[in-house]
């Protein structure tokens, strides 16, 4: 599925008719000096030479009583309605929505807006931003511009703003004018280095601070024009008008037949090379879940088929005499003691069955349980977590690339950290499978104790123990694993929406579920995250749009509909401590971590496993799962390709 | 196998939508029928008043979004006055026993409490709905005269005073101050001050009930407030700029307007809310919630309290080019200096007794009222430096512990800040 580049779009593209300025009347209303031939040439030199890429400001770019004006019928006819989804939260005008298309009699509630966008598009101007950008003509009759206003807790993560024929993106920001608008509000505009095209860096490289009356605009460069909005920190309105100068429509000038087609075409094949290739090359930790040993697998499969589910059914309790003395100990070194009798593994059996998740609180025991958290909140509050990819040291990485996530991890592998595409390359080069037992041990133990800790429960749960018991609880066998020690940093980290997917090897096994387990056990030591204000929380929803034809207008096609208030969510569980999530995840659901809020009160910590899982016994009388892949179920359509 | 798991996302569509869990950040209101009533131990779990006890603490201890709770206790308060009404023909089916029982129940003091506390609480949840404008000032009527009753009873009951304080200053913003306009005279009609001075004769520590004393408190802090600030509460909900760097004006108001006088005491209110609150933190055992809550309270309001003093003083010191200026609002400087400094010292001592050992924010509020002290002693003086050098080192250990969150304010203290206006 292609994502929408932000914002939903709510500004009107189609082409209308309204009574123009006169060109000097046009000129009036900007600064001077943006006519300054001088002034010109400057600017585009320093677009030119811009870093990361090509972009540029403005200051005092209009009539400063207009852009007053503005603000002042923005304050006072505009309703704003707080949206939220996994990539941004914001408030968007709803009144706005189409701007162009109102008539205008309710125009006149807006006077000054529409002088704005009518300098803004007016062909004068636009020859201005059209030579400083180098992004050739531009289209004046496509308008399109929406408003948004981010207070505390707003932000937009990584976006290129790619998206349809977008040429030029542009905001003008609005913020008081009689106040200087101060970096530590937060809100700023920052630009993302790309290792290569489509992969951006982790870190910004480049960020403004907005003041008011101020533009900043780049030339929209798929694979490259990655930006984010910090979130902004204090109870202030960053206001801002966004909008994009799109490809000469038919009859303007400059038109070239068959260029917007030619561009939406390749860009379209830029996501299919990016979906295929480039992000799954460039993402880490990759979603890969290593096969099991085949004697784990036997043996989990002998204990499951010991046990007999019809008796469950029936209301029988397990028969733990299977487990033998030593595998009991074991268990309950880790796990709450109430969740190893039978009748407490029958409880959990009854509910993963009915709703195929479960939410286990108080999971470890209270020895296991306490010297974690003694740990972790001893990290939080005394040691400096670092915030630059670069600064990320062993045994923890970074998770790239950040228009799909962002967050410190342990895979138990050896350490990396990318600065370019050859370290890239080379650990491609280089494969590992994670050994958690020798990270352990090549651990300083008085630098990385609660790393070490970790470890320790890593190690545990990816046990052959511990998988007999995960598949008493679930009656599914384990295959393969994927196990992530994870710190989601405030003001940081996030993952958007993405789907699993089913590991092809083993397809063809028999009992294979079309389906991943999944589970998290949550290690986060502070309060305050159940309201869901400060982010941080473990959502999974159904994929809305599946089943939709690939048919639809392109910039429908790119907003993702789903948010997280709708009926689509099925499970949205906040950062909590000692608590293991386990959910049977069909491949059209989609999952993420809500970006953490900078006023969280810690990071999120959490280990997350996930198990490509087969059913053992009878199975010969099911039909919903074996390899019975639902044709409601087979479109590609929830990965999580941003542009 | 008799029965598969299916994925989540099948098991949804099978089941329609699976509703959020149960771990939902939007939880959906309480249905009546499944309320959890937890009972102090050492008590009869069916004796209705503790039943109606717990009933009030669920609601009291809860986010305090479901209105279905409280009708539930209203409901309840109604039933059990009727069961106790000799007059009323009660159906045959109950015993003179229970009858007795429950004339006995809605006759103490704790009963027309409870019953007044939810009829006074209802009223959040109408006020702001025009159509609901009779009804919040009659669920005051109700929730007063339910006090009255009380007291009628049992006229030196502290719970009945105390909750008969907690329903006028719940009165005074719901249902007077919210349609007050900055232009309105008829203070001699709302009796607005009649109304709060009523309030603070009845407001006074029960240390039985200290959560429900300092929420009584908070109200009239909160009341305080909104008097002080009143005229900008457009600008406030607009949202727009509001910051705690920018200081409001206050706006003026007739001398016949309702606030007016209020406003004009207002600054003994606070002193008279600073004194009960330290009555109250008196009785608190350390280290519990409301010991640091009630410190946190006391130590914002002493710091709020030295700031006009504050200001006389360092404008006295630092910026006064006129010689002939020796007193501000009858203040001179050293004057000004000792008022403000025994404030911020009882501040940073009440914010120290508030901080703990995993909220960094509650460290950070020590060594901002440290900086005011330091502020307040001499230029470069010993006292200073030692305030300075400690507000830092608690401002480095916060910002350590916050990924950077409190740098402004360190640069401020240290003077690096580069966005110091």
């Amino acid at each position: 599925m292609k994502r929408e580049s932000g914002l939903p779009q709510k500004g009107s593209e189609h082409p209308h008719k309204q009574p123009t300025m006169e060109v000097d009347k046009v000129k009036s209303l900007f600064n001077a000096k943006i006519w300054d031939r001088a002034f010109q040439e400057g600017l585009q030199h320093e677009i030119k030479s811009a870093q990361p890429y090509n972009w540029g400001t403005i200051r005092d770019l209009v009539d400063d009583e207009l852009l007053r004006n503005v603000r002042k019928e923005i304050e006072t006819e505009i309703h704003f309605t707080n949206k939220e989804t996994d990539i941004y939260k914001v408030n968007q005008s709803g009144d706005l929505a189409n701007l162009s298309g109102l008539d205008w009699d309710d125009l006149s509630r807006l006077p000054s807006l529409c002088r704005l966008r009518e300098i803004l598009y007016s062909e004068v101007y636009r020859d201005v931003i059209s030579y400083v950008t180098g992004a050739g003509k531009l289209s004046g009759e496509k308008m399109d511009m929406s408003i948004n206003t981010y207070t505390k807790g707003c932000h937009l993560l990584t976006h290129d703003d790619v998206i349809g024929s977008r040429r030029v993106s542009f905001i003008l920001y609005l913020p008081d004018p009689d106040k200087r608008w101060k970096d530590h509000y937060g809100g700023g505009l920052r630009l993302f280095p790309s290792i290569v095209a489509n992969v951006p860096q982790s870190d910004h490289s480049a960020k403004l601070v907005p003041q008011f009356n101020q533009i900043a605009l780049f030339q929209v460069q798929p694979g490259f024009s990655f930006h984010d909005v910090e979130e902004v920190h204090v109870n202030k309105h960053r206001l801002s008008i966004q909008g994009w100068y799109h490809i000469p429509q038919k009859g303007e000038r400059g038109f070239v037949p068959g260029e917007e087609e030619e561009w939406v075409k390749t860009n379209t094949s830029t996501l299919a090379q990016l979906e295929s290739n480039v992000l799954q090359d460039y993402e880490f930790p990759k979603s890969e879940r290593d096969i099991l040993p085949l004697h784990q697998i036997r043996h989990v499969d002998d204990f499951i088929n010991a046990q007999s589910s019809d008796d469950m059914n029936e209301g029988k309790l397990p028969d733990l005499s299977l487990l033998s003395s030593k595998e009991v100990s074991y268990l309950a070194g880790y796990v709450s003691p109430h969740y190893l009798t039978a009748e407490g593994i029958h409880k959990l059996q009854s509910q993963f069955l009915e709703k195929s998740q479960l939410q286990v609180e108080d999971f470890l025991n209270e020895e296991k349980s306490e010297i974690l958290k003694r740990h972790i909140k001893k990290d939080e509050l005394e040691k400096e977590c670092p915030y630059e990819s670069s600064k990320v040291q062993a045994p923890w990485k970074t998770a790239i690339p950040p228009h799909k996530w962002r967050y410190l991890y342990i895979d138990g592998k050896s350490h990396e950290n990318f600065h370019n595409e050859q370290d890239v390359l080379d650990r491609l080069n280089t494969e590992e499978t994670p050994n958690y037992t020798l990270l352990s041990q090549v651990l300083d133990a008085t630098k990385n104790d609660t790393e070490l800790c970790l470890i320790e429960v890593v190690r545990f749960l990816k046990s052959s123990t511990f998988k007999k018991y995960l598949a008493l609880l679930t009656f599914l066998s384990p295959l393969s694993e994927q196990v992530l020690i994870r710190r989601f940093r405030p003001g940081k980290d996030f993952t958007l929406a993405t789907q699993v997917h089913k590991n092809e090897l083993l397809g063809q096994v028999e009992g294979f579920v079309e389906a991943v387990l999944e589970g998290t056990l949550c290690l986060t030591p502070t309060d305050g995250w159940d309201s869901g204000e400060v982010g941080g929380y473990d959502l999974y929803m159904d994929n809305q749009d599946e089943g939709e034809g690939l048919d639809k207008d392109v910039d429908d096609a790119a907003v993702y509909k789903n948010d997280d208030s709708g009926d689509s969510v099925l499970i949205n569980k906040p950062p909590s401590w000692n608590s293991l999530n386990l959910v049977l995840r069909d491949e059209s659901v989609l999952q993420f971590i809500k970006y953490v809020s900078w006023s969280a009160k810690s990071s999120r910590w959490d280990i997350t496993a996930q198990w490509d899982v087969k059913t053992v016994g009878d199975e010969n009388d099911d039909s919903d799962s074996n390899n019975d892949d639902d044709d409601d179920h087979d479109s590609d359509i929830g990965n999580n390709n941003v542009q | 196998m008799a029965k598969r798991t299916l994925g989540v996302g099948k098991q949804s569509k099978g089941l329609k939508k699976l509703k959020k869990s149960e771990n939902s950040p939007t939880p959906e209101t309480t249905p009546a029928n499944q309320i959890t009533v937890e009972v102090e131990e050492n008590v009869d779990p069916e004796n209705e008043l503790v039943q109606l006890k717990g009933l009030w603490k669920t609601y009291f201890d809860s986010d305090r979004n479901d209105e279905m709770v409280l009708n539930g206790i209203v409901h309840e308060c109604d039933r059990l006055v009727r069961s106790a009404a000799p007059s009323e023909a009660v159906s045959g089916s109950e015993s003179s026993e229970t009858q007795s029982s429950d004339a006995q129940l809605v006759h103490c003091s704790e009963f027309h409490a409870i019953y007044a506390l939810a009829l006074s609480e209802l009223t959040i949840f109408k006020a702001g709905d025009e159509k609901e404008e009779k009804s919040v000032a009659g669920f005051f009527d109700a929730a007063a005269e339910r006090c009255q009753n009380g007291l009628n009873e049992h006229p030196n009951a502290p719970l009945l005073k105390l909750v008969r304080a907690k329903v006028a200053l719940q009165r005074i913003p719901l249902q007077f101050i919210s349609k007050i306009q900055v232009t309105d005279t008829n203070a001699s009609q709302l009796r607005i001050h009649e109304l709060l001075e009523g309030a603070k004769k009845d407001l006074q520590t029960v240390p039985e009930y200290s959560e429900l004393t300092f929420e009584v408190l908070q109200s009239f802090d909160d009341l305080l407030d909104i008097v002080e600030n009143f005229g900008h509460e457009n600008e406030i909900d607009e949202g727009l700029d509001s910051d705690a760097e920018d200081e409001l004006d206050e706006i003026e108001l007739p001398d016949q307007h309702p606030l007016f006088q209020v406003r004009a005491e207002v600054a003994s209110n606070y002193s008279f809310l600073r004194q009960k609150l330290q009555e109250l933190f008196s009785t608190i055992p350390k280290g519990t919630k409301l010991y640091h809550s009630v410190a946190k309270k006391l130590g914002q309001l002493h710091l709020s309290a030295a700031q006009p003093s504050s200001q006389i003083y360092l404008e006295l010191t630092y910026e006064n080019d006129d010689e002939d200026v020796t007193e501000i609002d009858g203040l001179s400087a050293t004057a000004a200096q000792e008022q403000a400094l025994g404030l911020v010292t009882d501040a940073v001592h009440y914010l120290e007794q508030a901080s703990t050992d995993d909220e960094p924010q509650s460290w950070v509020d020590v060594a901002e009222a440290l900086t005011d002290a330091g502020n307040l002693y001499a230029a470069e003086s010993k006292d200073q430096e030692e305030c300075y050098d400690k507000a830092e080192k608690l401002l480095r250990k916060a910002n350590k512990a916050t990924h950077g969150k409190y740098q402004n304010i360190l640069d401020n203290l240290l003077g690096t800040s580069e966005d110091s206006d």
